[in-house]
């Protein structure tokens, strides 16, 4: 707990380490956004948590997300939060929990994306077993692994029409950057 | 038939749904405003601190025009003063935009 107490012990890391507690799975510049702070100024104080343990990245595609390692935790269901903060995956997992299986048509046509790009995202959901995959004449079928985690989840992590809203406000300024 | 002829009717219904018209607008503005002071106190963003500041001249600038129509005696809200008005607006915004 001292040492807790001694690496927060800047005004900085610890506006730092308390985001990423609140907010576990914020990205770079959503971190950067919520403390203020400089790009370097944070990376630096990212990367001396990351040290002293207090805090762990994960990339996730283009992004790299980072949590709390003495804070809240969510385990192995962590990848599959990650994973639910993206739109199109979230619309996939979602529809998958509308059916026992689907194939990547079926699932294209009701996402309202390419089926390239279903795959695509597929492929991501099955390498981090979320989604299992089973071939019956010469389809394959896609179907959630565990669609109980999802739906626990997906309950915590639930928006309001006003929270869309302001996430849709907070993305067009951030769009905006000079 | 010139091209002021075919802009008149434009003009004359714009006249008539006037005070709905601003009362819209008015109401759009207030939930901008509301909307854009829920975004600043999420992320805590100077840059949307100067948005919300932008909205809310906005909405007081309508606020004053739908009272200039229903409430004040004649027009308090002058021409002039609109001006002044979206010109702190648009310099909030551009301020905002190039904000880092």
């Amino acid at each position: 707990m001292a040492e807790l107490d001694d690496a927060l012990s800047l005004s900085a890391r610890d506006k730092i380490y308390r985001a990423v507690v609140k907010n576990p799975g914020l990205h770079f510049r959503e971190l950067q956004r919520r403390t203020e702070l400089a790009t370097g100024s944070l990376q630096y104080h990212l990367d001396y948590l990351a040290r002293r343990h207090l805090v762990k990245s994960v990339k996730q595609g283009k992004f790299v997300r980072y949590y709390s390692v003495r804070g809240e935790q969510f385990g192995e269901d962590e990848t599959l939060m990650n994973l639910l903060r993206q739109d199109s995956l979230r619309k996939i997992v979602l529809f998958l929990l509308t059916r026992k299986s689907a194939t990547n048509l079926a699932i294209a046509a009701a996402v309202g994306l390419s089926p390239s790009t279903v795959s695509w995202h597929l492929s991501k959901l099955v390498g981090n077993n979320i989604v299992g995959v089973r071939k019956r004449v010469r389809k394959k079928y896609f179907y959630l692994a565990n669609p109980e985690k999802v739906m626990q989840l997906l309950r915590g992590y639930k928006k309001s029409f006003l929270d869309e809203l302001v996430d849709h406000f907070v993305e067009i300024w951030d769009s905006m950057e000079p | 038939m010139s091209f002021w002829d075919f802009l008149r009717p434009i003009t004359q219904t714009a006249w008539e749904i006037n005070l709905a018209a601003e009362s819209l607008a008015m109401l759009l503005s207030l939930g901008i405003l509301v909307i854009s002071l829920l975004a600043y106190r999420k992320t805590k963003s100077k840059r949307l601190l100067l948005v919300s500041a932008a909205f809310l001249f906005f909405a007081i600038k309508w606020i004053l025009k739908v009272a200039d129509q229903i409430i004040s005696p004649g027009f308090f809200f002058s021409r002039a003063s609109e001006a002044v008005a979206e010109l702190i607006i648009l310099a909030l915004l551009f301020y905002a935009i190039f904000k880092k």
